[in-house]
């Protein structure tokens, strides 16, 4: 009885797939991030790895599904203006 | 030349041809038996200033023609190692990412992200959702790269 109070309802289940969909974009679009050189690329790299990773840890522990679902909003919003700011950037 | 001779040269030309290709491509892979450097980039907090690779090439260029499902299983287990979070003396092939070592999702998605890095091709989520030891991830890659063994 207690392993079906604590299944995840399916409404739950999408919602943290979309959180973790949203936090593989972000990586993936770090690896777009381009220094001077090699060295300088990978160090960008990891300053916004670690940056992501501490803004989704930051939120992790939030229970209410109308905030989870904002943050969703505003975080896949942010991601397109990242995406459109570091393609300009790279040139 | 007779008509049998020639298509005999051509014949044994074209597995040259295609074995040399296939030991330069895994000599290519060969060439970085442990861990790239690329993938420590994507591990926050660990090895914050560049490291030179202390580990030396194991294989010898002769024995290093083939891409093996144990070459890829040392890999990965390399890119398992170098994640901040994982337990080096307690990883094994069969260890459960979230069970047995306590990581959480988005170290997961760190982990797939690095394998990716590490043999060079994307892992879809769909995929990399069912892929949680390093066993499973070994066997996708391998039938990825349609390793025999």
């Amino acid at each position: 009885m207690s392993k079906l109070k604590n299944a995840m309802s399916l409404k739950q289940f999408m919602i943290r797939q979309e959180v973790l969909q949203m936090y593989r974009s972000y990586l993936r679009l770090g690896r777009l991030i381009q220094g001077s050189d090699e060295e300088s690329s990978k160090k960008l790299q990891l300053e916004w790895n670690t940056w992501v990773r501490s803004e989704f840890d930051l939120r992790k522990n939030e229970k209410n599904e109308d905030v989870i679902r904002n943050m969703l909003v505003i975080g896949k919003r942010q991601l397109g203006e990242l995406n459109r700011s570091i393609r300009i950037s790279n040139g | 030349m007779g008509r049998r001779a020639t298509h005999r040269m051509e014949f044994l030309s074209k597995n040259i041809l295609q074995s040399q290709a296939r030991s330069a491509s895994s000599l290519f892979v060969m060439g970085n038996p442990v861990v790239s450097k690329d993938c420590r980039s994507l591990f926050p907090k660990k090895n914050l200033l560049p490291v030179e690779s202390n580990v030396q090439q194991v294989r010898s260029f002769a024995k290093a023609a083939q891409l093996t499902l144990e070459t890829i299983r040392e890999q990965v287990l390399g890119v398992c190692k170098q994640h901040e979070k994982v337990d080096a003396g307690r990883l094994t092939l069969n260890s459960h990412f979230l069970n047995d070592l306590g990581l959480d999702s988005l170290d997961h998605i760190e982990i797939i992200m690095a394998i990716e890095d590490e043999f060079g091709f994307e892992i879809p989520d769909v995929e990399s959702d069912r892929l949680l030891t390093p066993a499973d991830i070994a066997k996708y890659v391998g039938d990825k790269k349609n390793v025999g063994d």
